[in-house]
Formats: C-alpha cells, structure tokens, sequence
C-alpha cells in the first residue's frame, strides 16, 4: 500500500467509488450466470421474427409511409458526409419527423475514403434534413463498435434542420430501444423512445460493408434550459439542459445494457460555444457566397472572406471533418 | 513493495484497493504530464481505472509488474483517444456507474506541483518551436496561457472543436517527443 498522505482526497474517494462499483457488477454478473443461453435464443427469435414475417414487414412500411423515402430505398436527395464521396447505394434506414414535423432520413453508405491509412474505407450513416439546405448531419467510421450500446451521443441545437433540441448518437448491431428521459420547463420528467436506423445484415451486404451500426435521433421538445447569464445573451444558444438528459439503452430480449448522462454545462457549454462560432462564419458569407465556395476557392471574392485558420483538405480542397463525430469512429478500433 | 509480488491474477479484483493505492498517484502523474490539465488527468485516471475494471478477464499476468504493464497500455489508449477527441471520455465509468468526485481548486494546484508542471511548461515554449503555426498558437493559448477551449477558439476565430482538435494534435505531436524520454521512465 502507498504511504502518501491523502493530498488528493478525491482520488481517493475515486478508489473507493470504483472498489464499491466493481463489486456490485461482480455481484450482479454472478447472479446472471444462468440466463446467457435462454436470452441468446430469445434475440434469435425476435430477430426472425422482425425480419421476415409480414408483421414485421408491415411495421417497416408504416414508418417509411410517414414521411421521405421508402426504408431501403434510395434517399430523398444525394447525401455525403464532407469528403467522403459515397462508393455505394445510398439507402435509407429508417424516416421520421421531429417535434416541430421537420422530416429526415436516415441514410447509410459506404465511401473508399480511408479514415487512417490502410483502412478499407468508411461507413457513414447521416440524419438528412432535406427539406432544407445544408441540413445534413451525419458521421463515417471504420472498424467494430464492439464497446457498450451507443457511441458519441451528444444533444445538438441548431437552426438547421429542427429548431428543436435533439439527442442522436450511434447504436452498436443487436440495439432495439434507446430511451431518452429529459426535464420539460414545466419541471416535468418526459421519456421519449429515439428512432433508431440501423444498418441490417441485408443492408450490409448491399452495402459491401462487414462493420455495420446504426444512428438514433430523439426529439426533445420543451427541454428546461438554463437561464444564467451565459445564456442571456445567446438565446438560441443556452447554456445547456437545466438537468441532465439519461440515455437508456436495451437489446433485443428488453434487458437496459447500457445508461450515458448527457450533463448540464460540462457538455454543452462547450459544445454551445463551437455552434455559435461556426454560426458567426456562416453569417459572414451569407448572402454573398457560399460556404463551399470560400473552401474550394472557386471564386476569388468568396475567398478573401474566408477564415486564415479554416483548415483545408489538401487533397480535394473540401472542409475536412474534423468534428469529434469522424475521430469518435476512429476509437472503435483500438479499444483494449 | 516487491514489484514481482505474485497477484494470483487478480489484482484489479480482490487486490483492487491496494493496487489502487499503489499505481493511482503515478497514473494522475503520468497523464497530467501529457496533457497539462489536472482536471482532464484525473478523468483519464478515472476512465483508465474503469476500463481496467470492465475488461479485467482478459487480463492473465501474474504480477504487479505485469499489471502495472497492463495498466499504462490501457492509459496509452485512453491518452490517444484523448488526443483525438479533444476530450476525456467516461464510457466505462458511466457504464460501472461512478459518478466522479470533485476535484477542488486546491487539489488541482497540487497535483500541478506533484507533475512539475511548472517546469515543464517552461520546458514546452522551447518544444513548440518545432510544431507548425496553427498547433503552436493553439498550444500557447491552452497550456502556456491556460486559457479555457471557449477562450482559445475565440482568439483563434474557430469553433471550440477546432480548437480542441489543434490542441490535442499539438499536444500529441510533443508526446511522441517526451515519450523518448519521461514517457518510458513512468510508464513500465
């Protein structure tokens, strides 16, 4: 044992906190021993049936009637995620409409563009809001998703696409349900399920892809916001949800594998500060040029108001993705 | 301690407390080191712990040597997640269900002493000579100046993100460096 003297009390309390934690999930994977093979039939049942039965078909068709393109059909316009051209079909996975009745798709495909060297390409799945334009949000990755039920789920408000807050993120194969519990100004705990669009076996092999995930997106109208002085003067960038916002996540047989917290301020004061900068540069080639313009320097005027510290693709002179949703991809592969 | 004192596999079991205490002090250090940010070190502490703790069946050393060796692989990955991202990640800890302790401005300033990172940041403005224009403002702005991510986007004109990202590609590039040098003498 260490003969320190206890200077940093919180990383002793951390110890503690992690002793205490393991030994509760020791205790609970103990008392589980039993299950694994009467759950593993169970998935294989509900997957057969969701797959190929008419029931289950028909629950397919009904959500692609609601709103844009048929669920693996074509998408309702071209989608690509910055500079990763699609190599692929582009097929939607699933269609909906927020709170506010903005529709989108749910589009995957595959792109050649290497992410690190020597990878066999990208798969990338974007939320289209092709009503408008420039309503596109989306990610590529490489590798397996092989490390808890969703990755990198974030909340995001923006004037494009919905002006009304969302909760999205990736899903791993083998998710059914991601649950999104939030508090509404009026105080009140709302749940609401996210819709999820997932990468099927039929769709991967249409895809030519072997690492297949999904995205879900959740609607979350009404959210409590905090009203501090931060927020006061960025309206339609609050500091964050006045509480946090829990992401429960469950598999096929309904058991909850995996909770995440989104956190007031930590995450989304920093996440409010980048969409205010990026919605300062969109103003200043409003009306004049056109972002894509500016970057590919296609026309010398838009190129004087381009940023000297927007960073460049040399390669294709596009913006590069440099937002955590591209590198966020990067960590499944090397996970210990 | 002997560092070959047999552990019968299990030290992130039932030897968890004492390995704790003996490996927990240096980790904070090592990953303070790298990232010039007490707060973001103790979350990779945590993270890295937590991690340890979800895959510890795959785990089949026999010694403190060899879990110690384990151990920093795993920091090694938390750490280049960490450059990637910009940021700390807590997915094993929200998946064991640790909530994290507070770490009060005077611990902060403390295990600021205890990394030297004082010194090493007179020791990172000669270091940044050699890092390209867009990485070494960034970096002046983050760990010589100890400016807040919102502050150093605001200087640089560009998103938070971007600033992140200039920041832990900086910040890696200088870690290759040191790793010829302080890396490999904390870390077996």
């Amino acid at each position: 044992m260490s003969t320190e003297p206890d200077d940093l009390p919180s990383l002793t309390a951390l110890g503690e906190r992690l002793a205490e934690a393991s030994s509760k999930r020791r205790e609970s994977l103990t008392g589980r021993s039993a299950r694994p093979a009467f759950f593993a039939l169970l998935i294989l049942a509900t997957l057969v049936g969701l797959g190929f039965t008419a029931p289950g078909k028909a629950v397919t068709s009904a959500l692609s009637d609601l709103v844009g393109g048929d669920v693996g059909g074509p998408p309702t316009q071209p989608s690509q995620v910055g500079a990763f051209d699609p190599a692929s079909d582009q097929i939607v996975l699933a269609a909906g409409e927020t709170a506010d009745g903005s529709p989108f798709e749910i589009v995957a495909f595959r792109s050649e563009r290497q992410i690190v060297a020597g990878d066999e390409g990208a798969v990338c799945v974007n939320i289209e809001f092709f009503a408008v334009r420039s309503g596109s949000e989306g990610s590529c990755y490489s590798g397996e998703l092989r490390y808890g039920g969703v990755c990198c789920a974030g909340l995001t408000v923006s004037d494009r696409g919905s002006a009304v807050p969302r909760v999205e993120g990736e899903v791993r194969p083998g998710i059914a349900r991601v649950a999104v519990t939030y508090v509404t100004t009026g105080g009140e705990e709302q749940t609401t399920d996210a819709l999820i669009g997932m990468i099927t076996p039929e769709f991967a092999k249409r895809l030519e892809v072997d690492n297949p995930s999904g995205k879900f997106i959740a609607s979350i109208p009404d959210l409590a916001v905090s009203d501090d002085s931060f927020s006061a003067d960025r309206p339609r960038f609050p500091q964050g949800p006045s509480h946090p916002i829990d992401i429960s996540v469950f598999n096929e047989a309904g058991e909850l594998v995996e909770t995440e917290t989104i956190r007031p301020a930590i995450h989304f004061e920093r996440k409010a500060q980048g969409l205010e900068n990026k919605r300062k540069r969109f103003d200043t080639f409003r009306g004049e040029c056109r972002i894509e313009d500016a970057i590919r320097r296609d026309n010398p005027q838009c190129e004087e108001l381009l940023p000297p510290s927007l960073p460049l693709d040399s390669e294709n002179g596009r913006e590069p993705q440099h937002s955590d949703q591209r590198t966020a991809q990067l960590d499944r592969r090397d996970l210990p | 301690m002997d560092a070959r004192r047999q552990t019968n596999g299990k030290p992130l079991d039932d030897d968890f407390p004492a390995f704790y205490a003996e490996r927990s002090r240096g980790l904070l250090l090592f990953f303070a080191r790298r990232t010039f940010d007490a707060e973001s070190a103790f979350d990779l502490t945590a993270e890295t712990f937590a991690q340890a703790l979800s895959s510890k069946r795959h785990y089949r050393g026999t010694t403190d040597e060899e879990a110690a060796a384990w151990l920093y692989g795993i920091a090694r990955h938390v750490l280049l997640r960490f450059f990637r991202k910009g940021k700390a990640e807590r997915r094993a800890l929200a998946l064991l269900g640790v909530e994290l302790p507070t770490v009060t401005e005077d611990q902060i300033e403390r295990i600021e002493q205890l990394a030297d990172l004082e010194v090493l940041r007179l020791d990172m403005a000669d270091a940044l000579k050699d890092l390209n224009e867009d990485q070494r403002h960034a970096l002046e702005l983050r760990v010589v100046r100890e400016l807040s991510y919102a502050e150093v986007a605001m200087q640089l004109e560009i998103s938070e993100e971007s600033a992140r990202a200039r920041v832990s590609r900086g910040l890696r590039a200088l870690a290759e460096r040191f790793d010829r040098s302080t890396f490999q003498e904390e870390a077996p």
